[in-house]
């Protein structure tokens, strides 16, 4: 099977496949599968049946997401659909209207498959803390997929649907992408509209595509980006249609961004940069801050904003009472409520922001010389379920590397470029300045990165 | 000028503190390690401080836009009482039925 966007309008053009036939292969698939994976909480069989009773008449260009299955991370509120954001809180909650990126995906035609799978409230990088179990990396059932949109990544990786959308507020896209070996684009702060869905930190989510292909995550994007009265930190500007026409361009990369990462990916990273030398690139080093520091900052934003956001589940409303909150999102409740009070906030929350506009401040900088900048997404590859337990902030480790671009904002893509000596895939990242996602999709298109289908 | 403290850990006191404001329940051996878990990330947290920021302003939002108000045009669905009630574990049929606060200290 293995559909890509293009490849299953191909195939509805010469009208080799129906939708019907197209939605229950997936849905057997996922039947199949699921038991061991668990990327899926949710699949509404009786919802995808209406979906496509409802799809318009066929037209790819009216409707650029046609007929396409799509999954949905389950912090993303749909209409008469189960949304838990993986939280027992939540367990029975049937949301009353869509998110903005929902009603946009509807709107291209997209069939939604159902929800998948993440950390709890996405408060990690393991989807281990999943009150409804963890989702296994299809590369090797013994290990974590990454998260918190590991159920997504899952559902792409192991063909459970055509393409994914997940949420990142520091590396829950790129991160899974990465242990994954699929594509995962973390759009500009602001370029998705956030309206729906359950807020982690609000100063950084942000919606995004997880793809089997560089222009699959293009389309999604097209579709889902633009400017949301109901959000009101939505970017006005538009998306640019096409990218620059600069064949080359400067390329940094930054020693601070290997401490610590292991050989393979390092060696990784070594071969990838070589190649983008060998497609015409002007490669050069630069000095950006250690990305260590950002895990102090982010721990800050997000504790404070994480309980600010959390504070709205009160069982009266909506939901189930706070008594079923799990242990880690209790952690970051009770630290940013800690980081908020009087007293602390100037020497934490405050402070954790000014130490945010020094980084914005590094990669404006950088960016003065080089057009992007390439580093690993994580510092290693798959690690082994029940690792996350070990570390009290497992996820902050995890995403090291994706920090320092999150809190300030910035768009990166993370793309598979190989495999390590366990058969696991590694990811590389690319970032890009503010609003400058075309520039990255191009990018990564050069390396025509494959996703490999598992299982 | 507000006083700029910084903690070095937690105690239990703090915790019990803690777990109030936010109206959260903790049972005692999971009080035990989030006491020393929350400790060791407040040690992570507080290498923040040796970075000078004297001359530096805080940014709380990263695409720079600012006051963004509601406008006339602004998509607007309201729920009707029904569905807005749909969620609700406790209603009377036109009200939700709270358990009262009870914060204490």
């Amino acid at each position: 099977m293995k559909y890509t966007i293009d490849s299953l309008h191909q195939a509805y053009d010469e009208k080799q496949v129906s939708v019907s036939e197209v939605v229950s292969s997936y849905t057997k698939r996922i039947a199949q599968l699921n038991p061991t994976l668990n990327a899926y909480l949710t699949v509404d069989e009786e919802a995808i049946a209406e979906q496509v009773s409802k799809l318009p008449k066929y037209d790819k260009h009216r409707f650029p997401l046609w007929g396409v299955p799509i999954s949905v991370k389950d912090n993303y509120c749909t209409k008469g659909m189960h949304t838990t954001a993986a939280s027992n809180v939540l367990k029975d909650f049937v949301p009353q209207y869509d998110a903005t990126v929902i009603r946009k995906l509807r709107e291209a035609g997209a069939i939604i498959l159902g929800k998948t799978n993440m950390d709890a409230w996405a408060h990690g990088s393991s989807t281990e803390t999943s009150d409804f179990g963890p989702t296994k990396n299809p590369h090797d059932i013994t290990r974590m997929p990454g998260g918190s949109s590991g159920g997504a990544a899952v559902s792409v990786a192991a063909d459970l649907c055509v393409a994914a959308v997940g949420t990142e507020t520091a590396g829950s896209i790129r991160q899974p992408a990465s242990w994954c070996g699929v594509i995962g684009l973390k759009p500009t702060y602001g370029r998705v509209s956030r309206y729906g869905v359950i807020a982690m930190a609000s100063s950084t989510d942000s919606p995004g595509p997880i793809t089997k292909t560089v222009a699959d995550a293009r389309s999604i994007l097209r579709v889902i980006a633009g400017h949301d009265p109901l959000d009101a930190t939505s970017l006005p500007d538009r998306l640019a249609d096409t990218s620059e026409t600069k064949k080359t361009i400067t390329i940094g990369w930054s020693s601070t961004y290997l401490d610590g990462v292991s050989p393979d990916v390092k060696h990784g990273f070594e071969k990838t940069l070589q190649a983008l030398e060998q497609k015409g690139h002007h490669i050069q080093e630069i000095s950006l801050m250690s990305p260590q520091l950002s895990i102090a900052v982010y721990t800050v934003i997000q504790r404070a904003e994480v309980s600010s956001n959390l504070a709205r589940f009160d069982g009266i409303r909506y939901g189930n009472p706070r008594s079923l909150f799990g242990s880690e999102a209790k952690k970051r409740i009770m630290l940013g409520t800690f980081v908020l009070s009087v007293g602390y906030f100037d020497a934490y929350y405050l402070k954790a922001q000014k130490v945010r506009t020094l980084i914005i401040n590094d990669f404006k900088r950088a960016f003065k010389t080089v057009d992007a900048i390439l580093a690993p997404t994580a510092p290693t590859t798959a690690l082994k379920l029940g690792e996350s337990a070990k570390y009290p902030f497992f996820g902050e480790i995890m995403d090291v590397l994706v920090e320092p671009s999150s809190i300030a904002g910035l768009p990166g893509i993370s793309f598979p470029i190989g495999k390590d000596d366990h058969n696991l895939p590694i990811g590389m990242q690319l970032l890009a300045p503010w609003k400058e996602e075309q520039r990255l999709l191009r990018l990564t298109a050069e390396f025509n990165p494959e996703v490999e289908q598992v299982l | 000028m507000a006083t700029k403290n910084v903690k070095k850990d937690f105690s239990k006191h703090d915790i019990d503190y803690l777990v109030e404001l936010s109206k959260l329940t903790v049972t005692e051996s999971e009080e035990a390690t989030i006491t020393s878990q929350l400790s060791q990330t407040l040690e992570a947290v507080n290498t923040m401080e040796a970075i000078d920021t004297s001359q530096v302003e805080p940014t709380y939002q990263t695409n720079g836009l600012e006051n963004q108000f509601q406008t006339a045009d602004m998509p607007h669905t309201q729920l009707t009482q029904k569905e807005a009630l749909s969620g609700a574990p406790k209603t009377d049929g036109t009200h939700f039925i709270t358990t009262g606060n009870t914060f204490t200290s």
